[in-house]
């Protein structure tokens, strides 16, 4: 499992020419190369930086001097057990300084970490290292781990903590470091049906990310981050290497916090987070928490937006209170297949008042095509599914040919270059967006959540999009609820701005009249609560429709 | 109560056709004043409601009334058609 001299060379030559990575401003001091890998990112930061706060969790706070010995103790354990360059460990841990010094020691070996989900039931982790052929376990397995691979518990990740530190000075071995096309982790992505499905990301794609966002924020090693998100999200991936590739701070939030709303707020306030970065489910419910506390959060530079369709209404209310300058509202649509972040658009009063969802260009280095259904590039304002190519495209999932095939295809090189140029390997994301006039793309939805009803092809994001646009409406879920075989009726489950005076049916009604053809309109509406969320903090659509049901038949 | 069997009748019917698309739609909230199509009703569930019509009264609602009118419309149409039978 060891020796670079077996692994496949380092260099960029696979996917050809120097992928246009851009120097962040933090790396550009003289003599140091540009990173391109997050080892050499880590290095150069801890060579800057190094009696800074790396990380804060649980009231203790971790320099990058510190973080440095930690993590090259833990990449020697993991050799000592033969991991080497190009292999991968599953790493199962709630979000703590130890999960992050472990991420760091197995980059440092060469090797790429898979994160487990800690409260996903065993038999799916199971599957996740069954299928990523992981060669050692970090964490509690509870019952997930494969017979025959070492397991190295927290307490004894914690333990290396104490390692003496060492004299300053490159500590790590060339022959164990990865390179830009090395895979750096493995994220499970479930789709809408069957199996998970292992995405790499290689080190020279998380380079990308950082290089482009650098250039689109003014991130600074003043900054504090909060990472709110499950290690298993890849949310977390830009939440930890923010921080760790500008020296900023990492502050590690208690998972049980992100739950409260009052409590996260509490969190963010003591903590100066300045970086905050939010699904918008969780982020209308902090904002209801802020508003109706009357909080301020003063540090607060960034709030981003991610994982989710973003849609004005969500947040109206927080922007009424405290403008879009500070913070500054940052959408980013993104994609794990493209690590993380795809596009960078910083909300606008333009955007507030109307209805869809703007995300913004893509970030520097991507290339992409709006496609039609009919395979030709889509006009300006047309609907199409968006196709992306650079190099923050993941190689391919793992062990899936025939999606990979589907899903990765080659077509030619977006405009600028329009004919003649080379073809490029784009990742179809799926997603339905219009570019308008002035550059933007607007985000519609999935294109799987397109629906046939009665021979109208239907956009479920677009209705939702309706219902959500009532002022007294905070979320809505659509979807196409089967009444009798052959009777096929949309059905919608709202969340009620305000819980004391409940939008109702009757006001929705008439709400979508004006503005949905009749074969859009939903049947039967049904408030919710909340809605329920997934460990990612997305809408959980299936659970929604499982509520739904019980509160109609509690109704009846 | 009523002096008028032919009042009653409206009234009677008035009161089915709610009761009917509340039935077939599976919503509890219908009023006079709704209409069909705004509730979620579609062809296939205006012919159910037809069927129920038809085999209490003998007649049909008005397709183009459902669609287009409240219920309290289609309901009077309907009437108007029924006793005059």
């Amino acid at each position: 499992m060891e020796t670079g001299s077996t692994r496949p060379p380092e260099s960029g030559s696979e996917t050809g020419p120097e992928i246009g990575l851009r120097t962040p401003p933090e790396s550009g001091a003289p003599g140091h190369e540009v990173p391109r890998t997050l080892v050499e990112a880590f290095t150069a930061v801890v060579a800057e930086h190094s009696e800074g706060t790396a990380l804060t969790a649980d009231g203790t706070s971790v320099s990058y001097r510190r973080l440095d010995a930690w993590s090259l103790a833990i990449s020697s354990l993991l050799r000592s057990h033969g991991v080497g360059r190009g292999d991968r460990v599953a790493l199962r841990m709630p979000a703590s300084a130890e999960a992050i010094a472990s991420m760091v020691g197995v980059l440092r070996t060469g090797a790429s970490y898979v994160p487990l989900e800690v409260r996903n039931p065993p038999a799916r982790n199971r599957f996740i290292v069954q299928d990523s052929q992981a060669v050692a376990f970090i964490g509690d397995p509870d019952g997930c781990a494969v017979d025959g691979i070492p397991v190295i518990g927290q307490e004894s990740v914690t333990e290396l903590k104490g390692t003496p530190l060492p004299p300053a000075g490159p500590a790590d071995a060339p022959s164990w470091l990865p390179g830009p096309d090395d895979t750096a982790y493995v994220i499970y992505t479930s789709g809408t049906t069957g199996q998970p499905k292992g995405v790499p990301i290689h080190h020279g794609a998380v380079i990308a990310l950082l290089a482009g966002a650098a250039e689109k924020f003014s991130f600074s090693a003043a900054d504090r981050w909060l990472l709110f998100h499950s290690i298993a999200f890849d949310f977390s991936v830009w939440e930890i290497w923010g921080p760790l590739s500008t020296g900023a701070r990492l502050v590690i939030m208690p998972p049980w916090t992100a739950r409260s709303p009052e409590r996260c707020l509490r969190f963010l306030a003591e903590h100066d987070i300045t970086v905050l970065n939010q699904t918008p489910t969780a982020f209308s419910e902090l904002s209801a928490a802020v508003l109706r506390e009357d909080a301020v959060l003063p540090r607060l530079r960034y709030v981003i937006f991610d994982g989710e369709k973003l849609l004005p209404g969500t947040v109206r209310p927080w922007a009424k209170r405290f403008g879009l300058n500070r913070p500054t509202l940052v959408n980013m649509y993104g994609i794990t297949e493209t690590t993380v972040h795809t596009t960078f658009h910083e909300v606008t009063q333009e955007d507030l008042d109307g209805d869809a969802s703007v995300i913004g260009r893509p970030l520097p280095g991507f290339g992409f095509r709006v496609v039609a259904s009919d395979g030709r590039d889509a006009k300006a304002g047309e609907q199409g599914e968006l196709w992306l190519s650079g190099p923050q495209l993941s190689k391919g999932y793992l062990n899936r040919p025939e999606l990979n095939a589907e899903r990765f295809v080659s077509g030619p090189a977006p405009a600028p270059s329009p004919d003649g140029g080379p073809v490029v390997r784009y990742y179809r994301s799926g997603d339905l967006v219009s570019l308008r006039p002035g550059g933007d793309l607007v985000f519609h939805g999935r294109a799987d959540l397109q629906v046939k009803l009665r021979g109208h092809r239907i956009e479920l994001s677009d209705i939702e999009a309706a219902v959500q646009s009532h002022s007294r409406v905070a979320d809505a879920v659509v979807w196409v609820r089967e009444f009798a075989p052959g009777d096929e009726r949309l059905v919608c489950a709202y969340v009620p701005a305000d819980d004391k005076d409940p939008v109702g049916t009757r006001d929705l009604r008439a709400h979508v009249k004006d503005l949905l053809p009749t074969y859009m309109r939903p049947t039967g509406y049904q408030p919710l609560p909340r809605l329920p969320r997934t460990v990612n903090g997305k809408v959980d659509r299936a659970e929604v429709v499982r509520l739904w049901e019980k509160e109609r038949e509690r109704a009846r | 109560m009523s002096k008028n069997p032919a009042t009653d009748q409206v009234t009677e019917i008035q009161r089915l056709t709610i009761e009917w698309v509340a039935e077939i739609l599976d919503e509890p909230d219908v009023s006079p004043d709704d209409n069909f199509l705004d509730l979620g009703g579609h062809s296939v569930l205006a012919l159910r409601l037809g069927k129920y019509a038809k085999e209490r009264f003998g007649a049909d609602y008005d397709l183009m009334v459902l669609f287009e009118k409240d219920l309290a419309a289609a309901a009077a149409d309907l009437a108007s058609r029924v006793i005059r039978t």
